[in-house]
């Protein structure tokens, strides 16, 4: 029979097979293309509900949203005198949180007299708090670079507990450093309440919308958890898991969570990523 | 079926049909104590039919499935489709198929494909497989083709990866005609599996051809077994193993010793890095590629199933050893009929992972395992006697030690530290009159975590072989959190016929996870009624 010609059919498989094995020594091409896209901005804008000028920087910030899209994430944190609560007045929300209460000393943002932001605390001329018509030439600048890392959240939300999973890796495009870190912060959109505006008579919007509110830091102080304690690799992948409960008193389906990473030694965001607590 | 029938006269031989089906159906009723959810479509079905024809050396087979929706606790997406198509040509050494089809070498460790409904698994392979036996006791195999993926019920979403494989097993005493018959019987094997999927990543080096090979032996001589499996894969970096490139192996030892009234057997695994996919990015129970034999004991008894262990594919340490002893007849411990008593013991330890500070490189490890900390370990006695003609009786007593946070992993119950557990079990059966047998199960399990204690009884009444009727409670009278401490209640009754089988059933079903063969479902809580029908043809 033709047995003799199956075995040698299989043999000679055999031999196509053994060579079927790629051994990679050198996981990173180092001549690998640079990773254009995927880099993403956080603009802070530091406002108050008292403060007259700061719905002109919730304007810049929502064009900059229009014309970036995704690219944009944006945080309104309240801080300062602007923020202070004044029922006999109707401002009755207490937006303050200690993360911006930290930011402020930091940065002596409440000095600097309101709206003033930042965007990926990255300094224009030596300046990291900027006027809100400053932040789309920043915007610009960043998002025509290479992403030095990649953040891919998973988020998921627990309704009878009110529980917030958010398990998150993030992935290295260039080397990095024990001093990189991972913020994850809560925002609420929408949040009815009255907000002061000098352009109008009388000087103040009632309801007004307030948009990308921060609520809470999930991550302890102002530069919240390091990613390793050693030197990052290119191409290497960190795995981080937060929880953290929504108060019973923010509406879930309006709450996002914002992850950063930032560079302590030079105090820059180097990458940011924002995800809906409840999937829409 | 035979359509060879003498109604034609010329006896033409036009084949046989064979085949079997199974409809299993769930009416689904929300129940918010036990966290049972509701199901819009109030009714999931799970079905097959598998039509198989053969004439003389050919063979072709399908099998229709049809999941009109998916029942809870299944992956597979709703809707039906021929996943399963193929033809086959067996003729002297040679055996060809073509379509679908399971394969298997050695233990498994670089390649198994199989089916296991219950489960919902089946990573069957889509292609061309080649046997042959080219000279006697020598069996070669040789495939090619992409696997099916587990949430697909259709033949046209395979795996991106495509598999090559080829495997060959030496039967030494069937080459020689002088060894046919020696009591020493040997064999050894080799096999090789490569997967091919293309490079996509933007930044990494990514293997296109990742190949795993294995050598095994096995002897044997009257009572005694011997064999050992040693398997290696190269750089594989994948999801599961996030994306390092060390190389993976197995070992696999096992030796076993039986005479009358006596079986001793002795099993020892080490996995490392040994998790092969059809695809670097699946994970959970998809397109799985490799199979690692799980060395503890497969329990049946519903709460002895509440301490079920998966092999851990990244790295796991593992160790059995099982007695079976029968004290002889007419003796005072044996009783008038003998006793039999099984011993066995598992214990799995994690391995002494040590990263390394090259994050492809992944970690170094000891071969020895981390013996000072336990993942699972399951010591367990059964006693099994007949009393008289009309009684008998089966005691487990069963000691579990379980790890954390692999426990709330694997069994979905809450702790916040590492579980100790003892579970006795008594199974008596009496006898009442020729075919009709009254059964009764006591269960109980006894826990300090928060999952708390549970006792259970069972009671089944059958007449053999056509009917039986089964019900039971189990109740979770210790749990911690005391809204928690629920009845389960549930009855089923059956009967068959011919060569069916119905199955009705009705009541509460924890939620848990069922095991078969190391490879775990998590089976979500339910309340309602449960169909179930076989049929062979």
């Amino acid at each position: 029979m033709k047995i003799n010609r199956i075995f040698f059919a299989l043999c000679l498989a055999a031999g196509v097979l053994l060579s079927a094995c790629d051994i990679v020594e050198e996981p990173v091409d180092p001549n690998r293309p640079p990773i254009t896209t995927g880099k993403k901005v956080l603009v802070e804008d530091f406002t108050g509900h008292q403060c007259g000028n700061c719905p002109r920087a919730h304007e810049t910030a929502k064009d900059l949203e229009a014309a970036f899209g995704e690219a944009v994430v944006v945080v309104a944190i309240h801080l300062g005198n602007f923020a202070e609560v004044d029922s006999a007045k109707g401002y009755y929300n207490d937006f303050n949180t200690p993360f911006g209460e930290a930011i402020d000393a930091a940065l002596t943002i409440n000095d600097f007299a309101l709206p003033v932001g930042t965007v990926n605390r990255r300094p224009l001329n030596g300046e990291v708090r900027q006027r809100h018509a400053n932040w789309s030439t920043i915007v610009a600048d960043i998002l025509g670079e290479a992403a030095a890392l990649e953040i891919n959240p998973t988020v998921a939300y627990d309704q009878s507990t009110r529980q917030v999973s958010v398990e998150t890796e993030i992935q290295y495009y260039e080397t990095g450093t024990d001093q990189h870190h991972v913020v994850v912060l809560i925002t609420e959109d929408s949040i009815s309440s009255k907000q002061s505006d000098y352009s109008l008579v009388p000087d103040y919007i009632d309801p007004y919308y307030q948009m990308h509110v921060l609520r809470k830091a999930v991550t302890p102080g102002l530069y919240g958890d390091a990613l390793k304690d050693g030197p990052i690799f290119v191409g290497e992948r960190l795995n981080k898991t937060f929880t953290t409960s929504l108060d019973a008193a923010w509406v879930a389906d309006q709450c996002h969570v914002i992850i950063y990473v930032i560079d302590r030694a030079s105090g820059e965001i180097l990458q940011v990523e924002e995800k809906r607590v409840v999937p829409q | 079926m035979l359509f060879s029938s003498a109604a034609y006269a010329q006896n033409v031989d036009l084949g046989e049909v064979h085949g079997n089906f199974q409809v299993d159906a769930q009416y689904y009723r929300e129940d918010s104590i036990i966290g049972a959810p509701d199901f819009p479509e109030d009714v999931g079905s799970n079905s097959f039919l598998n039509l198989i024809y053969t004439r003389g050396g050919f063979e072709a087979g399908l099998r229709y499935e049809a999941y009109l929706p998916t029942m809870q606790g299944f992956t597979r997406e709703s809707g039906s489709g021929l996943p399963y198509r193929y033809a086959r040509y067996k003729r002297d050494r040679l055996d060809v198929t073509a379509g679908t089809f399971y394969e298997q070498f050695g233990s498994g460790m670089i390649l198994r494909s199989y089916e296991e409904w219950g489960l919902g698994w089946d990573n069957s392979i889509d292609g061309v497989r080649v046997k042959g036996e080219p000279v006697r006791g020598l069996q070669v195999t040789g495939l090619l083709g992409r696997m099916r993926n587990a949430q697909s019920n259709k033949v046209e979403n395979l795996s991106e990866g495509l598999i090559r494989g080829i495997n060959a097993d030496w039967y030494i005493n069937d080459s020689f005609d002088s060894l046919a018959t020696a009591k020493t019987r040997i064999s050894i094997g080799a096999g090789f599996v490569s997967r091919f999927q293309a490079d996509n990543d933007p930044l990494l080096v990514i293997p296109q051809n990742v190949g795993a090979f294995s050598g095994r032996f096995n002897l044997s001589r009257g009572g005694f077994l011997f064999s050992a499996e040693y398997a290696q894969k190269i750089n594989d970096p994948s999801t599961v193993n996030n994306f390092i490139y060390k190389d993976g192996n197995g070992i696999l030892v096992q030796t076993s010793y039986a005479k009358k009234g006596l079986g001793v057997s002795l099993q020892f695994k080490r996995i490392d890095n040994m998790d092969f996919r059809g695809d670097r990015a699946a994970s959970g129970n998809d397109l799985a590629l490799n199979f690692l034999p799980p060395q503890t004991r497969q329990h049946t008894y519903r709460l002895a199933t509440l301490f079920p262990w998966a092999t851990q594919p990244l790295g796991e340490w593992s160790t059995q050893l099982e007695v079976l002893y029968k004290i002889k007849k007419g003796t005072a411990l044996g009783g008038k009929y003998g006793t039999n008593i099984t011993f066995n013991f598992s214990r799995i330890n994690a391995l002494n992972k040590v990263p390394t500070v090259n994050p492809f490189e992944g970690y170094t490890a000891d071969f020895v395992g981390k013996m000072d900390s336990v993942l699972f370990q399951d010591i367990n006695v059964e006693i099994s006697r007949k009393f008289n003609k009309k009684f008998k009786a089966t005691l487990n007593l069963l000691h579990f030690n379980y790890d954390e946070s692999l426990f709330r992993q694997l069994t979905g119950f809450n702790t916040s530290e590492d579980v100790t557990a003892d579970v006795q079990i008594l199974d008596m059966s009496y006898k009442l009159k020729r075919k009709h047998t009254l059964r009764l199960e006591l269960q109980h399990c006894a826990t300090q975590q928060e999952f708390g204690d549970w006792a259970m009884a069972l009671v089944e009444y059958t007449f053999a072989p056509h009917f039986f009727l089964a019900v039971f409670d189990e109740y979770n009278y210790g749990n911690a959190e005391e809204d928690q401490r629920l009845h389960y209640f549930s009855g089923t009754a059956g009967v068959n016929f011919s060569n069916y089988r119905i199955q009705l059933g009705y009541g509460r079903q924890r939620a848990g996870v069922l095991c078969v063969g190391g490879i775990c479902r998590f089976v979500p809580a339910s309340n309602g009624v449960t169909f179930s029908m076989t049929g062979t043809f």
